[in-house]
């Protein structure tokens, strides 16, 4: 299966990877990475409700990195803030408003914030928790969960209003890239000048790019791809031990790698995904059907929650659809969870995850809708069959991943 | 079992989940259900 060559990552062996099915799992081993922590913690956050608490009564995500911050560790974030076209998502979001600097104050006076907009009516999307960057220690975590209560769930969905999402735990090379990837934002981040645009002790110094790769310590084979639109950020830095890539032309290298990797199918592509929207990649999947691939796609099973503004529009997604929904080698699926009361309960499919032909996955935080190619997005892609046939069979009620 | 196989089993099961009814309502048997597209997706 190849991976593609238009972005900022190279290719890296020699990592270690881990899928985490559904947010109970992957919180809980955020966080006792959290608590392990020796030097640092860096996270960038899109959506966060002050209703979220981390799990087995930890407390909110403030209590946990504040008790790092407490023992001498270095505790980062990097938090959207929405414009006015997005501003009905700033209920979603920790954005900076006044409240939110007051909760800062008050429970993670030690950790340092700024804030990153997106280009106007986008998102940034981006959902990482990367923990002792630059030491051997060094792991992260991609994926797609948001920190609210929908998200705190395991397989299986036992009750209503449940978020379906998949992450992956990852340690060895490909973890420079993640931590990268995050010095560039953090250090062209767009309120760092601005009075509200930054909190805490280290906000307004920069961060150096890492200069020596992460060592090996599995057998997976990974490249962190992104979604950067052009203009967004400028620093070429290269990552160690890979050619200069000019950032400030965007980067696009999530969409090339959909592409490729459908184009590529021999036998099976898996989707989970919010909606599947976006024309390229729905005419891959029609050509893919077409010469016999099995596609199979999990969305979420109530339709209506994906028919808002992210869904595209005109003849042609109507007739891409009509082809796949005819085509014998196409299913269309839904999960759905037992309530208390017995009663089916629709599941939210927020998994941005494709697997093709038993060897080969991407996992991160980008939707297939028509915003999702534009905005801020990172994914991991990988190659291992012991990792990638985990989601399927969760799904299928065979076995899962880790739960 | 490998990648292709489950998805069998993932239809067989979604299919089987959805259309099992006891007493008018949806039998529980597991989490995939199979989606009509032609109502869900085109229509």
């Amino acid at each position: 299966m190849p991976f593609v060559g238009t972005g900022a990552y190279p290719v890296r062996v020699g990592n270690a990877v881990r899928p985490l099915l559904d947010g109970a799992a992957a919180f809980r081993a955020i966080c006792e990475a959290i608590d392990g922590a020796q030097a640092r913690v860096w996270v960038t956050v899109t959506f966060l409700w002050a209703g979220f608490r981390m799990p087995e009564g930890r407390g909110s995500v403030f209590t946990v990195l504040e008790r790092a911050s407490q023992r001498g560790v270095e505790v980062r974030l990097l938090c959207w803030r929405p414009d006015e076209a997005t501003a009905e998502l700033r209920a979603n979001a920790f954005w900076g408003s006044a409240g939110h600097f007051d909760q800062l104050r008050r429970e993670a006076p030690g950790i340092s914030v700024r804030w990153d907009r997106a280009q106007p009516g986008f998102c940034q999307h981006q959902k990482v928790w990367l923990v002792d960057a630059g030491l051997d220690t060094a792991c992260a975590f991609v994926g797609s969960m948001n920190l609210n209560p929908h998200s705190m769930v395991a397989p299986g969905h036992a009750g209503a209003g449940q978020n379906h999402d998949v992450a992956l735990a990852i340690r060895g090379p490909v973890v420079t890239d993640i931590q990268h990837n995050f010095v560039q934002r953090w250090n062209e981040a767009s309120e760092r000048h601005e009075a509200d645009g930054r909190f805490g002790p280290g906000a307004e110094g920069e961060l150096a790019f890492p200069g020596v790769i992460a060592a090996a310590c599995g057998t997976t084979v990974a490249q962190v791809q992104r979604t950067i639109h052009a203009g967004r950020y400028t620093a070429s830095v290269p990552a160690p031990g890979h050619g200069a890539f000019e950032v400030a032309r965007g980067e696009y290298s999530i969409r090339d790698q959909y592409l490729e990797a459908i184009g590529a199918a021999r036998e099976y592509v898996y989707l989970e995904q919010q909606a599947v929207s976006v024309r390229p990649i729905l005419e891959a999947l029609v050509a893919a059907v077409e010469r016999g691939v099995v596609v199979v796609l999990v969305v979420p099973s109530v339709a209506d929650r994906i028919h808002g503004a992210a869904e595209g529009r005109g003849a042609w997604l109507r007739e891409a659809r009509r082809v796949l929904a005819l085509s014998p080698g196409f299913f269309l699926g839904g999960l759905a969870g037992c309530g208390v009361d017995g009663a089916r309960h629709p599941v939210h499919v927020h998994a941005k995850l494709m697997i093709v032909d038993d060897g080969w996955a991407t996992v991160g935080s980008c939707n297939l809708h028509r915003y999702s190619l534009e905005e801020q997005r990172l994914n991991v892609a990988l190659a291992d069959p012991a990792v990638v046939r985990a989601p399927v069979r969760a799904a299928a009620g065979i076995s899962g991943g880790t739960r | 079992m490998d990648g292709r196989a489950a998805l069998g089993e993932l239809r067989a099961a979604g299919v089987r989940n959805t259309e099992r009814q006891e007493g008018g309502r949806p039998a529980w048997e597991g989490i995939i259900l199979a989606l009509d597209p032609l109502r869900w997706w085109v229509s």
